[in-house]
Formats: C-alpha cells, sequence, structure tokens
C-alpha cells in the first residue's frame, strides 16, 4: 500500500475521475472530453494516401459544428440546441442529449493539416485529411561504426 | 480508517448513482444492428466485421393535445430506408444503414458507428390515426408527427376555471 501512503484518496479521486469521463458515453479513450455533454461516435480509417473520418453528429447543423486543428491535434466540437420550441411539459422519453459535443485526436505528423476538408451529410461529418507527400522509398539509416 | 470507509461508501454510491442514471437514459435506446449477407463482400467486410453490433437510437416523445411527435437520431441513413408503422399504440421503426464510406483499400484505427438492420420500437402515450402521420427526414433525425385519433381527442375533456 505505498501508493496509500502519500495521499489516501489520489486513489479514489483517480477513480472517480475515470468514472465521470466515461459516463457520457461508453467508450474509455482519451478522445472524449470532460465538460461535454456528450461525444460523437466515429469511425477512423487509414488510406494509403489519406485519413478519413466520419463521425455521427445527428441533429447539429454544420455551421454549428467547429473543427480546428492545432499542434497536431484535431478537434471537433460544436453544440445541439432542440429543434422545436415545445413546452418543457408533454415530454414522455428524453433518451437525446443536448448542449456541448468535443471529441479530440491526435494526428500521427504526417497529416498535412492545410488541406483537411469535411463535408456533413444526414447527420454524418465527413473528414478527410490527406496525408502529406512523401517519398516511397524506404529511408536507411546506416549505422556508423564507433 | 473511518474516514477512508466512508470516503469509500461515498465514491460507491456515486458509482451507482452514475450507473442507474446511465442505463435509465441508454438502455432503451441500445438498439441491436444486424447484418446482411452481402455486406459480408470484400472491401466492405473489414468495417462491417469489425463495427459493433449495438448502436444508440436516441428518442423522444412529446405529446401534445393535437399530436404525438417522435423525434430519432439515426444518422447517415437515405429517407427511403425506413420503413415505419404503428401497432397497438406501438411505434415501429425499422431500417437499414448502410456503409456509405468508399470501397478503397484501408485500415480502420476506431470503428465506433454501427451499421446494418435496425427496429425500434417505441410505446406511444396516446392512440394515433396512422394513416395521418407525416415523416420527416432532416440531418440524421428522424420526426415523425402523429395526430390523435378522434376517440383520444375526445377522451379528455378540458375544465374551465370559474
Amino acid at each position: 500500500m505505498t501508493l496509500m501512503k502519500n495521499n489516501p484518496w489520489s486513489l479514489l479521486d483517480e477513480f472517480n475521475r475515470e468514472f465521470s469521463r466515461v459516463l457520457p458515453g461508453f467508450a474509455d479513450d482519451e478522445s472524449r472530453v470532460v465538460g461535454s455533454n456528450w461525444a460523437p461516435a466515429v469511425d477512423i480509417k487509414e488510406e494509403d494516401d489519406r485519413f478519413v473520418i466520419h463521425a455521427d453528429i445527428p441533429g447539429v447543423a454544420a455551421e454549428d459544428i467547429d473543427i480546428s486543428m492545432e499542434k497536431g491535434v484535431l478537434t471537433i466540437s460544436g453544440e445541439r440546441k432542440h429543434e422545436a420550441e415545445e413546452s418543457k411539459e408533454g415530454f414522455h422519453r428524453i433518451e437525446r442529449s443536448f448542449g456541448t459535443f468535443m471529441r479530440r485526436f491526435s494526428l500521427p505528423e504526417n497529416v498535412d493539416a492545410e488541406k483537411i476538408s469535411a463535408s456533413s451529410k444526414e447527420g454524418v461529418v465527413e473528414l478527410v485529411l490527406p496525408k502529406a507527400v512523401h517519398d516511397n522509398q524506404p529511408k536507411k539509416i546506416t549505422v556508423n561504426n564507433g | 480508517m473511518t474516514s477512508l470507509r466512508q470516503n469509500i461508501d461515498r465514491a460507491w454510491a456515486q458509482v451507482q448513482v452514475g450507473w442507474n442514471n446511465l442505463v435509465s437514459k441508454a438502455s432503451n435506446a441500445l438498439t441491436r444492428f444486424t447484418h446482411r449477407e452481402e455486406e459480408k463482400a470484400p472491401g466492405v467486410r473489414e468495417l462491417v466485421h469489425s463495427t459493433p453490433e449495438w448502436g444508440l437510437l436516441a428518442a423522444e416523445v412529446h405529446e401534445s393535445g393535437e399530436a404525438v411527435t417522435v423525434r430519432l437520431e439515426v444518422p447517415g441513413m437515405d429517407a427511403d430506408k425506413f420503413d415505419v408503422e404503428v401497432i397497438d399504440r406501438i411505434l415501429i421503426v425499422s431500417g437499414h444503414k448502410q456503409v456509405r464510406h468508399e470501397h478503397k483499400e484501408g485500415r480502420y484505427h476506431i470503428t465506433e458507428c454501427a451499421y446494418g438492420e435496425f427496429e425500434r420500437r417505441l410505446p406511444l402515450p396516446a392512440e394515433v390515426d396512422s394513416s395521418q402521420a407525416q415523416a420527416n427526414y432532416k440531418s440524421g433525425i428522424l420526426t415523425l408527427t402523429l395526430p390523435k385519433s378522434e376517440r383520444e381527442k375526445v377522451r379528455r375533456i378540458p375544465v374551465d376555471n370559474g
């Protein structure tokens, strides 16, 4: 129990933090950010010359989705507002999440940030991230004799 | 040691509250997706095999004096791939969500989106006239407006004050 010696609560804190992070979704990866109300599901595919990301973001207009790239981290964020000005009363079932969403991914260095493009169709956002032009020649590293 | 125990109890109580909250909110929305034979073709196979067999189709049911409005989040569908019916005050929405991605060689790093055939059943709070139902699919949300049946409208008699 050496861990408990310095800070008896660190384990519990960690556990609580982990739990609250996982709560909005079922996945447990780092890309779901604390502080947002929900996180969209994604598919990430790597092809020879590009990465393709599909994110399920139903009910959010294209202009309410922000995509940014900073220091190799791609952030997809935005806010889902309710479609109709219905009265708060009369709801029999509310499973949908509203409010802010965010998801972050560290991108490999070979992504060309300038050429990232995004489009949205029927609640699915498609991001295309071309890889920087690479020379196909495998790099040969010679080991010098000391 | 007493305070340690209290903290553990408290943490555990939080877990239970959180879990119950999650289950009550999401368990109904959890919908099974099954794959058709043709989706096991090369190209799509890799994705279809690794995608989850369960997806969240979050719904919302609202009742007003005149109609029941149902909204269902189903991103990435073609509007004509939905099948909607009402049987005994139960709304049944089924459909087929196809893989839209280009069939290009590649490797999937993350696959969280569900594909395939699904069916979601939602009990309705009132009897509706399904022949008058309207359906609209926009930005991944299926909105169904189901006018209440005449009998249902008559059933409720508003009482005025005074």
